[in-house]
């Protein structure tokens, strides 16, 4: 009997499954307590009137009707979008663009790339945020330099047509992950490909276009719907270099979201503002899936 | 034997019994942590826990006070310290979990975080907190005016003002500011300054404040807010807004005031100023960070002075007031209320532990302590005592006793929109003229406040 029980429980730890569970524990639990309950939580909220410390008061889709009034949010969403449709094609093209000259073998490559990583490393944070408020600032290098080109009183930060550039190139900076997926992605494409295409008289650019993108086209994809949800939920550079200024041009919705929710102690309609940008990041995102089949191209 | 024993025991007891009500009416002043052979609590055990915002400086400060209450009670403080703007959202998060800590630091934005606060009047009243060298008006700067409530002690005074650069009014050839100067002399003075010297002479200002102000000052009996935060008191005469805004607006056109890019990058770096550099003439500010801006301000050699808000009429009202900069308040969860009362206590009473902090949160509220920072040359220089200067002055001003000390909790958001809609929505072209931008404004700000109160 104790034996064939101890049998048993050997088996029971000895299962794959078991196994499986035990080392996935800390992620499914950590999964549920800070995403899926959270994640719950706020979508309850979401139709409550509810301040941090008080009890949320159920009020339906008012919060939802509400937006649909609200300038501020409309705002939001627009810039968010031009942030996105601007910043997400520049740092594609610039990352691919450095993952192809750092294809070619060279005896430093792998330091390149440790180097062009260093910025996504450093990844959102405030300290890159501090020092590009300096380089773009009103009396940083990069406004004496077009100052100098003879544009006076020229100033990136007080303007609501340009502060979104430097928020913009930013993000385009750090750009290497995507870098890194592109390189391996440039790796894998067979040499004979372009030997055949060189054979055939293609130069350079019809190379590019004709074996390099199609064949790279679902890394890209993959890049670009990472890039994309990124890109939505930008928050760090707006609040540290222009806090959403100036006259809400950057005034990204992620930064809008935190303002109603911790600056004005609107957090239930914080919540619907960001059901509403999780709806149409899923939107965008759902819409690239469909249409990548057009665009994508799978060697198998 | 036994008899006497007994007798002894009984005598013992009378005295005991005699002795409890003397106990209970403690005499006043019976915390003064002055007087000489003050004995300090022992807490030795038990943990206190702190909750502070401030640059580095506050923070070094600070953290000296603390060991030094640490050594004389034998307590344990675990403190924690953010930036300004950080420091909000941290204490949402603890507030939603009630895991606040024991003391915490407060702003005149007390009624948002209401019940989180306890009010200190029973420790007033039976003197932990003591208050025999605070005055009256001192203690009013973080009462609740609708029920009396003592929110806080407050950690200093304040007023918001100006810093000016004298020299650069001199080589101008401008009058200084006045006690009671006007919007016209501002606008005059900002006007050939920047004419002058081409750049712009004023570099940030706090505009929802001086919007604000010019209300106060349109009309006797008028403020933004009522005094007890439970209102607007002004009528809606959108006359004052729309004098400001298009005041304000125009200078900045002009390139007197720097644009709001300029404006950002500095933000409430005060120490990053153009002004400590010699490259524009005024700023506003308020007139605890008037020793930290002096201080950059001297390694460039520049001397700078302190001057009022200015004033829509010269003989009217001045729109100022002198209010607590911040405060100490107890959480109405905490376990160790006592405690923290008897650090209060310390912390805005004690000489030996003011003279650490000098004023840095604001011009102390006590007045011996006051007098002894003031006696002492070490701690009192040219600097500080323009910043006692001017709260003296401010003091003065008939009106400076009817602004709000509370921020209504709709403050936050109005504030935010009258400077991101309407004063950047001016210098981007969105308005007609300052009339409209008024007008809307004052809409707005009536729909936000219904949504507090819906809240």
């Amino acid at each position: 009997m104790q034996a064939a029980k101890q049998t048993r429980k050997g088996s029971f730890l000895h299962n794959d499954n078991v196994v499986g569970y035990i080392f996935a524990a800390p992620f499914i639990i950590s999964f549920l307590c800070l995403t899926l309950i959270p994640m719950a939580l706020s979508l309850y909220y979401s139709f409550c009137n509810y301040k941090i410390g008080a009890a949320p008061e159920w009020i339906g889709i008012q919060n939802f009707a509400n937006l649909l009034k609200d300038g501020t949010f409309t705002n939001s969403l627009l810039v968010t979008i031009q942030y996105v449709a601007i910043g997400v094609p520049l740092k594609l093209v610039f990352a691919l663009f450095v993952a192809m000259l750092l294809t070619r073998p060279t005896r430093v490559q792998g330091l390149y790339r440790a180097i062009y990583y260093i910025p996504s490393l450093i990844g959102g944070s405030v300290a890159v945020a501090l020092v590009w408020k300096q380089l773009f600032g009103s009396r940083g290098p990069v406004v004496s330099l077009i100052k100098a080109l003879g544009a006076t009183g020229f100033n990136f930060f007080g303007s609501t047509t340009w502060a979104f550039l430097p928020l913009v190139l930013c993000n385009a900076w750090q750009f290497g992950s995507s870098m890194l997926i592109f390189a391996s992605g440039l790796k894998q494409i067979s040499k004979e490909y372009y030997e055949a295409a060189e054979i055939d008289g293609a130069g350079a650019v019809k190379r590019f276009f004709s074996i390099t993108l199609p064949i790279l086209s679902p890394i890209i994809l993959f890049n670009l719907i990472m890039q994309l949800i990124s890109g939505f939920m930008t928050f760090t550079q707006a609040q540290i270099i222009t806090d959403g200024g100036p006259n809400y041009a950057t005034n990204y919705i992620a930064l809008n979201i935190f303002k109603e929710g911790f600056s004005f102690q609107h957090m239930g309609y914080a919540c619907a503002q960001s059901w509403v940008m999780l709806l149409i990041m899923a939107a965008v995102t759902g819409i690239i899936f469909k249409t990548s089949s057009h665009w994508t191209f799978y060697e198998n | 034997m036994r008899k006497n024993l007994l007798a002894l025991l009984l005598a013992v007891a009378m005295l005991c019994a005699m002795a409890v009500p003397a106990m209970a009416e403690k005499a006043e002043g019976w915390n003064n942590v002055n007087a000489e052979g003050y004995e300090y609590p022992d807490y030795s055990g038990k943990t206190l826990s702190i909750m502070w915002w401030g640059s580095d400086t506050r923070a070094q400060l600070t953290e000296e006070i603390i060991h030094m209450w640490e050594e004389k009670t034998g307590a344990t403080v675990e403190f924690e310290n953010y930036d300004g703007g950080g420091y909000w959202t941290v204490f949402q998060s603890k507030m939603a979990a009630n895991d606040l800590p024991d003391v915490f630091q407060m702003g005149n934005n007390w009624l948002t975080y209401y019940d989180t606060i306890e009010p200190l009047n029973a420790y007033i009243d039976d003197g932990t907190i003591d208050t025999t060298a605070i005055s009256e008006a001192m203690i009013a700067t973080t009462v609740n005016q609708a029920n009396g409530d003592v929110t806080g002690m407050s950690n200093g005074t304040n007023a918001r003002c100006f810093a000016y650069n004298p020299a650069i009014f001199d080589e101008a050839g401008v009058p200084y500011p006045t006690d009671n100067w006007t919007w016209d002399d501002f606008a005059a003075a900002g006007r050939a300054i920047t004419e002058a010297t081409g750049n712009p002479a004023i570099t940030t200002l706090e505009y929802n404040s001086l919007a604000f102000s010019a209300v106060t000052q349109w009309k006797e009996g008028y403020n933004f807010y009522a005094m007890d935060g439970s209102d607007f008191a002004f009528e809606g005469d959108i006359e004052p807004l729309t004098y400001i805004i298009g005041l304000l607006s125009d200078l900045q056109s002009e390139g007197v005031i720097a644009d709001f890019g300029v404006q950002n990058e500095i933000g409430k770096n005060i120490e990053a100023d153009w002004i400590a550099f010699g490259d524009a003439a005024m700023v506003m500010l308020s007139s605890n960070q008037f020793q930290a801006l002096s201080n950059v301000a001297a390694e460039s050699g520049i001397e700078l002075a302190l001057a009022t808000i200015p004033r829509v009429y010269a003989d009217g009202q001045s729109g100022m007031v002198v209010r607590s900069s911040q405060q100490m308040s107890i959480y109405s969860g905490s376990d160790n209320k006592e405690m923290a009362a008897n650090f209060i206590n310390f912390f805005v009473n004690s000489i030996e532990c003011n003279k650490v902090l000098n004023c840095e949160r604001g011009v102390s509220i006590n007045s011996d302590v006051l007098a002894a920072l003031k006696a002492d040359s070490e701690k009192t220089n040219d600097v500080t005592a323009k910043v006692y200067t001017l709260i003296d002055l401010v003091g003065s001003f008939p009106d400076a006793a009817n602004s709000s000390p509370a921020e209504p909790a709709a403050n936050e958001e109005i504030s935010d929109v009258l400077l991101k809609t309407y004063f950047q929505g001016m210098a981007d072209g969105k308005f007609a003229d300052a009339q409209e931008a008024a007008e809307k404004f004052w809409a707005e700000a009536q729909e936000i406040w219904a949504k507090y109160e819906n809240q």
